[in-house]
């Protein structure tokens, strides 16, 4: 009693602080999390919602058996791990670009640009994809095709060898900028005497930047990785529905258009909740683990 | 920035350093800016050679019809008002909530924190669905009020771990034990040393949730349904569908016969909707400058 | 958004829960000042729609009813609320546009079976147009013979929702004639890319366009027809029937041969490149010529000629009779795709919450919607607002948009339920309508002989079908996997990044084991019963 009195004592001031978030979470998260159950029963309106029987795996097991599951969950797994591999980068290199540029108004400008594609939404993105990429009359589409990047028979936006880069580049395009943010915010807490440090050993500006800033910027991206790797396999939903066709669907069915498909198109509610709690916990063990590596690692994690 | 003069630039590899980052901050700028380019000048074209791909680097066949049908909707100010209400209210709510939460899991000295962390990152990925949230809310009493678009989200996970990282890395602990040898409370160093010191991580969380509130739509769809709480994304949405259904659907059902400039409000929302919100970012942006930290620091 | 989705899913699921307590309908089950009985309503409404309360047709109905309702309009998301508001039991008391035949086996209980309220002293309109309609009550009802969403019947619209039209100025203009065989066709959509039939100079032309693929009006698919395949209601999911069985065409050897057809004048660029990807949208601005107000597009399939191609470019395209088969020896019965009873019939215009206080004078209200003048005005507009004049005895003529910068259809659409109301159409009601109304009907003369070959054994229409809550279940899973596949294998056909030929026996066993045997059994078994009735 006197320990707890003690912890108390020394604590209850960052239990405080701690107390609005909690509460908040508490109420608006945890409360409603009854819900979860329903992947593993069967809904019965007569029998109401705590009353419906249970099934255990059922739906679970019909979708572990269908044969939609690997070609999902594989479909799944290329386009997230791509999309990490492209995309996790991208926003640490600008962001160390952008924190290199010595003139002040272009250092601005290119920041403010480089942030606006984050507010275009899906609908508007995709169109412009159809219509930029488009065989014959797309701008973008005979740009990369005069530069021979891209074969001029290849029609960029009706082929499957064509979807993953096209998935992965307009949403590095799209995130890069606003990503970068966090990073350039943390590169501005870098300690100025190490920079005269540095000099002082005669490194120059290349040497500064790998043995200075991407120091600094370490936990940032362990805490972002790690929680990029908790989302694997959340690859945006609406994006690849749009950006789906005939000719791709091979490539683009990942779980979450299947779950639409199966689950929201027929109204089978409890299948989809299924899949979606499976999605949900291969994420968390992603995420776990992913902690677990980092702190062994680099000392930094969540929790 | 502070340390550009002291720099030797006859130093042949920092010449080549120096070019090379104009050069790929250049070929980053038109990259992104020709997109951005190309809806404004979409949504001032003829729709229909937009989707032909005839508009590539100048407007054709200008009109202002998508900005008419959006800027003659009485409805809109009064999105832009209740959006204006949700982005201040909200989010100042939010930096009160999130930054003493953000402090107090960023003390290493602080045994329950990674409990409390797991508490906090289990909801990341674990929800109980819509219909038992709304049914809380409902028991709130919350329902189509301003209040719940306020404070509904009222701490982000993601964010309270990006402050808590900002916090525990930037902030050193010599200051903290210097601070305990004075005698100061938790809530006394928090105020006067932590708060200061992060004013570029408080930069980045508020736009992070003003934006989040700016562009939140779908709490509101969900949980009001009043016209007069709606928020300007609720009633852009709305005017783009009414436009929207000239252009879509099946001709047995419904006409097509606004074609020559239906597109143009999708690209004009956008534009309306963005050009606000881009008027914070330099606000943000100038607490991102080198120095301004450390100046704290030793000041 | 995928969160989204998964959020939605448990909604709906959650609809299962006896949580029902909470919201229900307030103000209901008392009477206003004037002695009218209070009601509240929803309306999904289409997004043009103005403020229905100053429809002076709908507040007629209202007094004739005796009731006053409170109005609730739903302008955009209703699936993604709906959910919500369903398992919340938070209703009002009638739902118009709101419901599809699943929300009753889900939401089981919250709405009330209709059938005790229906009769000819309490409904009379109701209960005339099932009596003279006898498709909509077998559509209307659930398989234990409940009804709980009331359908309507618009009666005017034509038998088929795709006219396949061609550029007879650029036929004209090449000397050529209109092709009656796919042989024919490919001659003229060869010449067309080949010939600049606009006269600009450019080779800009796109002979043939199309839009989506499996149960879409403007999809090529719907060429089977010429291959002796009766598709009905747009053959959604590719379902027809032959002789009494149920069959699907993606696994038919003619649709292999439509697809060998199609791949070799893709591969000749006769077909446009982006058809796949482009949207809607897209796919309609093409054929509103290019800049100078010259023609792009060869052959397409349309809904009317004005909506299609814009006033300008309307003149310069006719529509095209049945093409007959002509390839490879063999010959075929030529059919059309025959719409009718899609276009002019749907369920669930209207229901009624079970904890409604006033059924009887909510099924009083209901009925107004379906006599005879007032269905006309529930589509096209109300008298006293001046959008539609009685010219006599069961006549009525739609009046010119009162706003002469809009046009007929948009009008419809602001200031009616149009297609989305509950309504019962006379078919001896004489309407005159709207030009485009006209046009649409003149276009489809050439389709009349085709059409005149439906019988009973090849007549599918899917929405009659009724289907078990399990046989629902298991055909909703097994199809999503048949259709993962016919919808990918179509494409890759198309542009030749598959060979048909070598690939078509793997890709009918693959669609066998997705399930497609089962899901036939069940639809067999479906029709066999719709067909005894």
């Amino acid at each position: 009693m006197a320990k707890i009195k003690k912890y108390f004592s020394k604590t209850w001031q960052l239990w405080l602080m701690l107390l609005p978030a909690m509460i908040y979470i508490f109420i608006f998260c945890y409360i409603p999390m009854y819900g979860v159950q329903l992947a593993f029963k069967e809904y019965s309106y007569a029998k109401g919602f705590l009353g419906g029987d249970w099934v255990g795996l059922k739906y679970f097991k019909q979708y572990f058996e269908s044969n939609m599951f690997w070609p999902t969950l594989k479909n799944t797994f290329v386009i997230a791990v791509t999309g990490i591999i492209v995309g996790f980068p991208a926003p640490i290199i600008l962001a160390l670009v952008i924190n290199q540029i010595r003139n002040k108004r272009w250092r601005k400008f290119v920041q403010t640009i480089v942030y606006i594609p984050y507010f275009i939404s899906v609908v508007v993105l995709v169109s412009m994809i159809n219509i930029l990429f488009a065989n014959g009359s797309g701008v973008i589409a005979n740009f990369l095709k005069a530069l021979h990047l891209v074969d001029s028979s290849v029609n960029i936006i009706g082929s499957a060898s064509t979807f993953l880069p096209l998935y992965v580049l307009t949403g590095v395009w799209q995130s890069m900028g606003w990503n970068s943010i966090i990073f350039i915010a943390a590169l501005s807490s870098v300690d100025t005497q190490l920079y005269d440090a540095c000099k002082v050993d005669g490194a120059n500006r290349w040497q500064t930047m790998i043995h200075i800033d991407l120091p600094a910027l370490v936990p940032t991206i362990m805490i972002l990785f790690i929680l990029n790797m908790g989302g694997i396999l959340n690859v945006g939903f609406d994006k690849i529905f749009l950006m789906q066709n005939s000719t791709n669907l091979g490539i683009s069915q990942v779980i979450s258009t299947y779950v639409y498909d199966v689950g929201v198109k027929s109204s089978q509610f409890s299948f989809g909740t299924a899949v979606g709690l499976f999605n949900t916990v291969i994420n968390f063990i992603c995420l776990i683990v992913t902690n677990w590596v980092s702190k062994r690692t680099t000392g930094s994690g969540l929790m | 920035m502070q340390k550009s003069d002291t720099y030797n630039f006859s130093k042949w590899p920092d010449r080549i350093f120096a070019a090379a980052v104009i050069i790929i901050s250049v070929l980053v700028v038109i990259i992104i800016a020709y997109p951005i380019y190309f809806v404004v000048i979409a949504s001032i074209s003829n729709s229909n050679l937009v989707n032909q791909g005839a508009v590539t680097f100048w407007p054709k066949d200008i009109r202002f019809y998508g900005y008419e049908q959006i800027l003659h909707d009485s409805r809109i100010w009064t999105g832009y008002a209740n959006t204006i209400l949700y982005v201040v209210a909200g989010t100042l709510l939010n930096m009160a909530v999130t930054m003493p939460a953000a402090y107090a899991l960023s003390r290493k000295d602080f045994k329950a924190r990674n409990i409390v962390m797991f508490y906090f990152v289990f909801t990341m990925f674990f929800s109980g669905g819509l219909v038992p949230t709304y049914m809380t809310v409902s028991s709130l009493h919350l329902v189509s009020t301003k209040t719940i678009l306020i404070i509904f989200v009222a701490v982000n996970t993601y964010n309270l771990i990006i402050a808590r990282t900002f916090i525990a890395n930037s902030i050193p602990n010599d200051l903290y034990e210097a601070a305990i040898l004075d005698g100061c409370s938790h809530f006394k160093y928090f105020f006067s040393v932590v708060m200061p010191l992060s004013k570029a991580v408080i930069s980045v969380l508020t736009l992070y949730y003003a934006v989040f509130h700016w562009n939140d739509y779908f709490n509101a769809l969900i949980f009001n349904s009043k016209d007069e709480n709606a928020p300007l994304q609720i009633v852009l949405r709305q005017i783009l569908l009414l436009n929207q259904a000239f252009a879509s659907g099946n001709g047995g059902v419904q006409g097509g016969y606004g074609q020559s400039s239906a597109d143009q409000v999708k690209y004009a929302v956008l534009i309306v909707s963005t050009l606000p919100i881009l008027c914070v970012y330099p606000f943000v942006q100038k607490h991102f400058e080198k120095g301004v930290m450390i100046g704290a620091v030793k000041g | 958004m995928r969160k989204k989705v998964l959020s939605i899913l448990l909604t709906a699921v959650m609809a299962a829960s006896t949580f029902t307590g909470c919201g229900g309908s307030s103000g209901s089950g008392t009477t206003d000042a004037n002695g009218n009985t209070k009601l509240t309503a929803l309306f999904v409404a289409h997004p043009l729609t103005a403020d229905i309360t100053t429809f002076k047709w709908l507040q007629e109905f209202a007094d004739d009813a005796g009731v006053n309702i409170e109005w609730e309009v739903i302008y955009s998301d209703w699936d993604q609320t709906k959910p919500t508001r369903f398992a919340s039991g938070d209703i009002p008391d009638l739902l118009f546009n709101a419901t599809v035949d699943a929300d009753y086996i889900t939401y089981n209980g919250l709405f009330e079976d209709l059938t005790p309220y229906i009769s000819a002293d309490t409904t009379p309109n109701i209960q005339a147009m099932f009596d003279e309609e006898p498709d909509t009550y077998v559509l209307a009802q659930t398989p234990e013979g409940k009804i709980f969403g009331l359908p309507k019947f618009q009666g005017k619209w034509p038998d088929t929702n795709g006219v396949l039209f061609i550029n007879q100025k650029w036929l004209d203009n090449l000397g050529l004639e209109a092709p009656t065989t796919f042989s024919e066709l490919e001659k003229v959509l060869t010449a067309f890319k080949n010939n600049d039939p606009n006269g600009n100079g450019i080779a800009d032309e796109i002979p043939l366009d199309f839009n989506g693929w499996f149960g879409a009006a403007y999809s090529l698919s719907n060429l089977v027809g010429g291959l002796g395949i009766q598709l009905t209601n747009w053959g959604t999911d590719g379902y027809f029937a032959e002789d009494g069985k149920v069959k699907n065409y993606a696994v038919d050897e003619r649709y292999k041969k439509l697809m060998k057809y199609l791949a070799k004048l893709y591969s000749e660029g006769l077909i446009n490149e982006n058809a796949i990807t482009n949207d809607y949208s897209m796919f309609q601005s093409l054929s509103r010529g290019n800049e100078n107000g010259e023609a792009l597009v060869g052959v397409v399939y349309g809904w009317e000629e004005t909506d299609k191609f814009g006033n300008n470019l309307a003149d310069e395209y006719v529509a095209l009779s049945p093409l007959a088969y002509d390839l490879d020896g063999e010959t075929y019965d030529t059919r059309w795709t025959y719409d009718y009873s899609g276009l002019n019939m749907s369920t669930n215009r209207v229901c009624m919450s079970s904890k409604c206080k006033n059924k009887e004078a909510a099924v009083k209200f209901m009925d107004q919607f379906y006599s005879k003048e007032g269905s006309v005005q529930v589509l096209f507009g109300g008298i006293s607002d001046g959008n539609v004049s009685s010219t006599g005895d069961n006549s009525y003529k739609v009046n010119d948009p009162q706003d002469p910068s809009v046009d007929a259809g948009t009008w419809k659409w602001t200031y009616s339920f149009a297609d989305n109301g509950p309504m019962y159409i006379r078919r001896d009601t004489t309407i005159d309508m709207s030009g485009d109304m006209d046009n649409a009907i003149r276009e489809r003369e050439v389709y009349k002989d085709a059409l005149a070959k439906v019988t009973d054994d090849d007549y599918y229409p899917q929405m009659f079908m009724k289907y078990t809550e399990d046989e629902q279940n298991e055909m909703a899973v097994l199809q999503a996997n048949v259709t993962n596949i016919i919808d990918n294998q179509w494409g890759l056909w198309l542009v030749g990044d598959e060979d048909v030929d070598s690939t078509w026996d793997a890709y009918v066993k693959s669609v066998e084991d997705a399930g497609l045997s089962r899901i036939l059994e069940i639809r067999q078994n479906a029709f066999d019963k719709y067909r005894a009735n």
